[in-house]
């Protein structure tokens, strides 16, 4: 058999080293299923820590086009503007993990459409922009799908402490990180929100493989 | 005695939902109201009357994400 090289590395060598996970009982990861509901600053943030981490099957669900405003904070570049926001998150995750599955939906989340959208995931992850529609996805959540773990996101805005940014269990199922007052309308910058995602994307991998510690 | 978000008060004993949340000058859309650990339907603010001994809990959201 010819051994195959990409840059003096043989091949098979490069996709399990691609493949290696720091953590130790973390390989159920690949087998997970994750729909994340928003794919800004938030979204783009939590999918692209998940799909690092090995976490096997993604859903991306967000109805926006990548724009200029959205490259403070948001995992996207300025060959992207104009393209639906999932498809090139999408793009921008298999480059660096090509050995996942992702879906993508370009639609907005409604209360009628959370049961279709979310029922095969094992975590559900808010990451959405409006507070009405946080509001929204956790009353249709709670009403519809009650055993099904969420993952929320609310106050990440400005320059404040990064501290003040804090995983909380707020019922059985729901979760909320952030600090739950600092607005959007005061500016998102990409420190706190990265961190708020990486609060939530550090959950939802706990939540996977059984180890939730808050 | 009423018990919002942990705090006790008095003075909401027979008023709605609608109600507590325009005490707590708090949007309607941008809240999940729980009364006794269950989810109240958005629909039913106006009509829900508070009653003594009741457990609120508002969960209120921002923008920004």
């Amino acid at each position: 058999m010819t051994e195959i090289k990409i840059d003096n590395v043989a091949v098979t060598t490069a996709v399990a080293e691609m493949k290696h996970r720091n953590v130790a009982g973390t390989a159920r990861l690949a087998s997970a299923h994750v729909v994340i509901a928003g794919a800004g600053g938030l979204g783009s943030n939590i999918a692209i820590a998940l799909a690092r981490s090995g976490v096997g099957h993604l859903t991306l669900i967000d109805f926006d086009v990548v724009d200029y405003t959205n490259l403070n904070r948001q995992q996207y570049k300025v060959s992207q503007v104009e393209m639906p926001k999932v498809l090139a998150l999408k793009q921008n995750i298999l480059e660096f993990n090509p050995f996942i599955t992702i879906d993508t939906l370009q639609t907005r989340v409604t209360y009628d459409n959370v049961v279709t959208l979310c029922q095969s995931a094992d975590v559900m992850c808010e990451a959405f922009d409006n507070p009405e529609s946080k509001a929204i996805l956790l009353q249709a959540a709670s009403d519809l799908l009650p055993d099904k773990p969420l993952v929320m996101g609310n106050g990440m805005a400005g320059l404040h402490s990064a501290n003040t940014i804090r995983t909380k269990q707020i019922r059985n199922n729901v979760y909320i990180c952030g600090d739950g007052e600092s607005q959007g309308v005061e500016g998102l910058m990409a420190p706190r929100v990265i961190i708020c995602a990486g609060h939530q994307a550090n959950l939802i991998l706990q939540l996977l493989v059984d180890q939730v510690r808050i | 005695m009423i018990t919002v978000n942990g705090k006790q008060t008095d003075n909401l004993v027979g008023r709605t939902i609608r109600a507590l949340l325009g005490e707590l000058s708090l949007e309607d859309t941008r809240v999940v109201v729980e009364r006794n650990g269950q989810i109240v339907a958005r629909d039913a603010y106006e009509t829900t009357l508070l009653v003594d001994q009741d457990e609120i809990e508002v969960i209120s959201f921002v923008g920004g994400g």
